[in-house]
């Protein structure tokens, strides 16, 4: 499989008078199609790492290369064509448009993008089927992460980002969750770069990236990935 | 612990706390410094009327002797009487100001009052600006008359009618609590300095004047061979003043804690019946009771627009305070979770609404108590008050500390109510979503893209926000449309009645009725006129079972144009066939109705008729009765005479007919008309300040509304924006999404504003209406619209710097956060 996602040297601080290192220069690459597991504890630089890499934020040194495009030197208008064309996001607390319903917020993605989607497809397919006219706040938690993954992959994205997405769910709601974003990579061909706290969920990833203090400290290929069914935690 | 983070919401909140602020402190020292100045302005009257001696009741009479006012004096409740000469006689300016710009001399009606041979009289005395008391052979001058014509110690002016003449020096020159302002009559309340002046003579010299003006009157009868009443009053004047010890006018102090009507009653019944022709109480002497309409504009601006803001900033405090609890739900509920007590809650949030208006309530209150002074100083100047009292209030300061504080207090208890009321579990989630119909409505919409969709249901997602935004929108509406309604109403109001009802240039009034066609004939005939109409004026006493007033008749022509009854649009009344059109304002102060009949009293010979009220006009400035000119000669028997004729002058020769009219034969006055509309823009002076200074408050406080209105509308909903943004939304679309919405919402509060708004500017010009002035409730669609333009321009260009804020967000930072 081609690189999908390569860093060179990529680095980020914070603070204007105290200066952070959140994410030492770090060189990584990411096969297509492959689940990434990013792990680390708190602090440790994982979502400074998935920002960069999404284009929600700029490297101070160095480059992200994302599909072959240095996104590291696009504007704000770039960036904005990047996050439309080529991620999808999932975030810890779903942030889905509260005024949209199921089907609409999936849709609003896939127009986003330009594209014409089967939008009650990607909706049956994360079994959210018979939901569709539900505004968010009619559905429970696990719903509307689905909904999340779902109006992530209706854009059909070489990259699906995911920031703690079972952060907020129970176990079994999240294995479900893990379980739509680990065949969106089997099936589509996607690259699913997955940050958690979560130590276990490593058993599901193909591979394994593990930051500390802003560093990576461990970049393995896992073999024989588990499904995410026989794994608890 | 709490009492840091208040402070710090209040810093965090920036722009939306200074607009609270500023809202409130405007409020709080626009209170302040209007009642504070009315106060103030309000005891310098009182106190230049009393250092004055202004008389309680001043009667007019034919004749009163010395020995009935020493009789008076002793009337049970009396303090005082005293008794004086007035006439209205021609005054020529030989060296006067137009003397200056033009060659020849000034002839214009004095008010010539008479002052003891020795000292200042009992009542109504006269204030010193310059110079000294007259002597034999001088004349005292009002203070604003002489400065207009430039008359000082020395200059002279002469007393006249037709050839005879009275020269008399200047001895000074002084104001008078009557005559504050200036006014002629109810009907002329803005007589120009041109036309009319107010001067004081030694009594011994005015007999000798009014028994010279006699003499020449003998030997000039009234063209029309019959006296008319202007005529008969100079007879009676020189009868009077032939006395030594006589007077036309009886000034009548009532002792401290009398009832003046009583001892009025007292003073007639001593005097006997029919004697006196009127008696006019201190308060309802023309200019005092203007003046006092001026003082009071202090006391209604005071008592309608701070509590107006005050309201404003209560709304906005709410909507601050509410949306602050909303965004906090999941940190209240940590707090309740953490063991902190309801009350605490409940402080914590009225502390930062207390903190908040506090900040601008404190220094509007102080800027407020010194504007006062300084209020009043201005103003006392521009109105020529001789005594000015003016202090600091610190019992208003603490008013408006405690009013601004209780606003504050009353507008956040309802938020910080809520707050302290959530329970844990619930303010951990998040706020319940809408449910039932409004659910139903948010299905709708489907023909729409799905980002105008998104706008649309966020309306109706959070009906509550959505209500609190369109009423920041409407409390702007109803700011805007007052002040700017005050405005175009006054500008209307002017209009309609120099550019439509007076169209004339010049009048001339006649101390006696000629042939009408005659008249009009000679006034056409002056080379500059190029047209001319004429009218008969009467002065009338219109009476109704319960009030009199005192007024000017104007019988005009059937096909009359250069002035006419017209209404608040400056249309043309037409006049019925024998009966009277009142001005609205005057109708209302006699209580009458088309269809009633008044009593109509011919001045001063007391002739009587009962006339139907036929119709109603408008007028902004001054009173007005009119009636057909065929039915005024009819019905006074003056059959096919007239007394004044208005006439328009060729291009460019206004000051040529001038002195053209003042050479016509027994001319009384001539009436500038462009003049007159000149002093009354001069009067209106202060009301035009005023009204622009509201319209400027106005506007800051609307662009504070809708600052906050707009600026809290995207803030709040930073994570939903931001991951729009996130996922790939162009900002110019998430732009449009956000002034889509608030476009909407500025509909609803434009629509829901426009009857409030219009009830507020009615109750607003309500307030202004007296029979002396009636300003047209006029709000144009112009107005309307150049305010919803307005308020939507100020919104889109409001939501700006949180748009901007929205585009430089941390997008990693706003789409992790929690809502």
């Amino acid at each position: 499989m081609a690189v999908v996602v390569s860093l060179h040297g990529a680095e980020k601080s914070y603070g204007t008078t105290v200066r952070t290192r959140a994410l030492h220069p770090t060189s990584l690459e990411f096969e297509g199609g492959k689940v990434v597991a990013i792990l680390g504890p708190s602090g440790s630089g994982k979502t400074t790492l998935l920002n960069l890499v999404g284009g929600l934020d700029r490297p101070d040194g160095g480059r992200v290369v994302v599909d072959n495009v240095d996104i590291s030197g696009l504007n704000d208008r770039g960036l904005t064509e990047f996050r439309r064309r080529t991620v999808g996001f999932v975030f810890q607390f779903f942030n889905l448009v509260p005024s949209l319903t199921v089907r609409e917020n999936v849709a609003f993605a896939a127009e986003i993008a330009g594209l014409s989607t089967d939008v009650d497809g990607v909706i049956r397919d994360v079994g959210l089927a018979g939901l569709e006219d539900r505004f968010p706040g009619e559905l429970s938690g696990g719903q509307q992460q689905r909904v999340a993954i779902a109006r992530a992959l209706a854009k059909k994205p070489r990259l699906v980002l995911a920031d703690e997405p079972t952060g907020a769910l129970d176990q079994d709601t999240g294995k479900q969750v893990l379980a739509l974003l680990q065949d969106a990579a089997r099936n589509q061909g996607t690259t699913v770069l997955l940050v958690t706290h979560n130590t276990p969920l490593a058993a599901m990833a193909d591979r394994v990236t593990r930051l500390k203090d802003g560093a990576v400290v461990k970049d393995e290929m896992n073999l024989s990935p588990m499904p995410i069914a026989d794994i608890n935690w | 612990m709490l009492r840091r983070k208040v402070f710090r919401e209040v810093l965090r909140q920036g722009g939306q706390a200074i607009a609270v602020a500023l809202v409130m402190g405007l409020g709080v020292m626009m209170f302040v410094a209007s009642y504070g100045g009315y106060l103030d302005l309000s005891a310098s009257y009182d106190h230049s009327m009393d250092r004055m001696h202004l008389a309680d009741w001043t009667l007019a009479l034919d004749d009163v002797t010395a020995e009935e006012v020493a009789r008076v004096a002793r009337v049970d409740g009396v303090a005082a009487a005293d008794a004086r000469l007035v006439a209205d006689l021609p005054v020529t300016l030989p060296r006067g100001r137009l003397a200056e710009d033009r060659e020849g001399e000034v002839v214009l009606q004095g008010r010539i009052i008479s002052l003891p041979d020795a000292g200042q009289p009992v009542l109504d005395q006269v204030v010193l600006v310059a110079g000294e008391l007259p002597r034999t052979g001088q004349v005292l001058v009002e203070k604003r008359f002489a400065r207009f014509h430039h008359l000082e110690a020395g200059s002279s002016v002469e007393v006249r009618v037709g050839e005879v003449k009275r020269a008399f020096t200047v001895s000074g020159l002084a104001v008078s609590a009557e005559y504050l302002w200036v006014a002629r009559s109810r009907q002329d309340i803005f007589p120009q300095p041109t036309e009319f002046g107010v001067m004081w003579l030694r009594r011994s010299d005015l007999a000798g004047v009014a028994k010279t003006v006699g003499a020449a009157m003998m030997f000039r009868p009234p063209a029309s061979g019959t006296p008319d009443a202007a005529a008969q009053a100079l007879q009676r004047l020189v009868l009077t003043a032939s006395h030594v010890d006589h007077g036309n006018e009886l000034l009548v102090d009532v002792a401290a804690g009398r009832d003046p009507r009583a001892v009025l009653a007292g003073v007639r019944s001593l005097l006997g019946p029919d004697r006196v022709n009127e008696a006019v109480p201190r308060d309802e002497l023309v200019g005092v009771e203007l003046l006092r309409l001026d003082v009071d504009g202090f006391r209604e601006m005071a008592g309608f627009f701070p509590f107006f803001f005050l309201a404003v900033g209560a709304f906005i405090v709410l909507a601050l305070l509410g949306r602050m609890v909303d965004a906090q739900r999941a940190l209240i509920g940590t707090f309740r979770a953490l063991g902190l007590h309801t009350g605490a809650i409940h402080r914590h949030y009225l502390g930062f609404a207390l903190v908040v208006c506090a900040t601008g309530v404190v220094p509007g209150a102080l800027l407020g108590m010194f504007a006062s002074v300084g209020i009043t100083r201005v103003y006392a100047q521009e109105l020529g008050l001789p005594f000015v009292t003016s202090r600091l209030h610190p019992e208003l300061l603490l008013g408006g500390l405690a009013m601004g504080m209780a606003v504050a207090l009353v507008a956040g208890m309802v938020p910080a109510r809520r707050a302290s009321r959530l329970l844990p579990a619930e303010a951990m989630r998040a706020a319940a979503p809408a449910a039932g119909p409004m659910l139903r409505w948010m299905r709708a919409g489907g023909a729409l893209p799905l980002w105008a969709r998104m706008a649309v249901r966020n309306l109706l997602r959070r009906p509550g926000r959505s209500l609190s935004t369109a009423l920041g929108v409407s409390s702007a509406l109803v700011l805007l449309v007052v002040s700017g309604g005050l405005v175009e109403s006054a500008v209307a109001g002017v209009d309609a009645q120099f550019s439509e009802g007076l169209r004339y240039d010049m009048r001339v009034d006649l101390f006696s009725a000629a042939p009408a066609d005659e008249l009009r004939r000679r006034v056409a005939s002056l080379a500059d006129a190029e047209r001319a109409e004429v009218l008969l004026a009467l002065p009338v006493r219109l009476a109704t079972a319960t009030a009199t007033r005192d007024t000017v008749l104007q019988g005009l022509g059937d096909h009359a144009e250069l002035l006419r009854a017209v209404d608040f649009k400056g249309a043309p009344v037409a006049l019925a066939q024998d009966g009277l059109t009142l001005s609205t304002a005057l109708a209302q102060k006699l209580g009458v109705k088309v269809g009633d009949v008044l009593d109509v009293r011919l001045l001063p010979d007391g002739q009587h008729q009962r006339v139907p009220l036929t119709g109603m006009s408008d007028l902004a400035f001054g009173s007005s009765v009119t009636m057909r000119l065929a039915d005024a000669q009819r019905r006074f028997r003056m059959p096919g005479l007239a007394n004044s004729a208005v006439a328009v002058a060729r291009a460019g020769k206004r000051v040529e007919l001038r002195q053209a009219m003042q050479g016509l034969d027994g001319v009384a006055r001539v009436e500038d008309a462009g003049g007159l509309r000149d002093l009354v823009n001069q009067f209106m002076g202060l009301t035009w300040l005023m009204l622009g200074m509201m319209l400027l408050l106005s506007a800051i406080l609307a662009a504070a509304i809708l600052y906050n209105t707009a600026s809290l509308s995207i803030l709040e909903r930073t994570r939903e924006l931001a991951t729009l943004r996130a996922l790939g939304l162009d900002p110019r679309r998430v732009a449009r999404a956000v002034t889509l919405e608030n476009a909407v919402l500025a509909l609803v509060g434009l629509v829901l504003g426009y009857p409030v708004a219009h009830g507020m500017f009615l109750q607003a010009m309500a307030l202004w209406t007296s029979d002396m002035f009636a300003l047209p409730p006029v709000i144009s669609a112009t107005t309307l619209g150049v305010c919803a333009c307005a308020i939507l321009l100020v919104l889109l260009a409001a939501q700006w710097p949180a748009l901007r804020q929205l585009s430089r967000l941390n997008l990693a930072d706003a789409v992790r956060a929690r809502e």
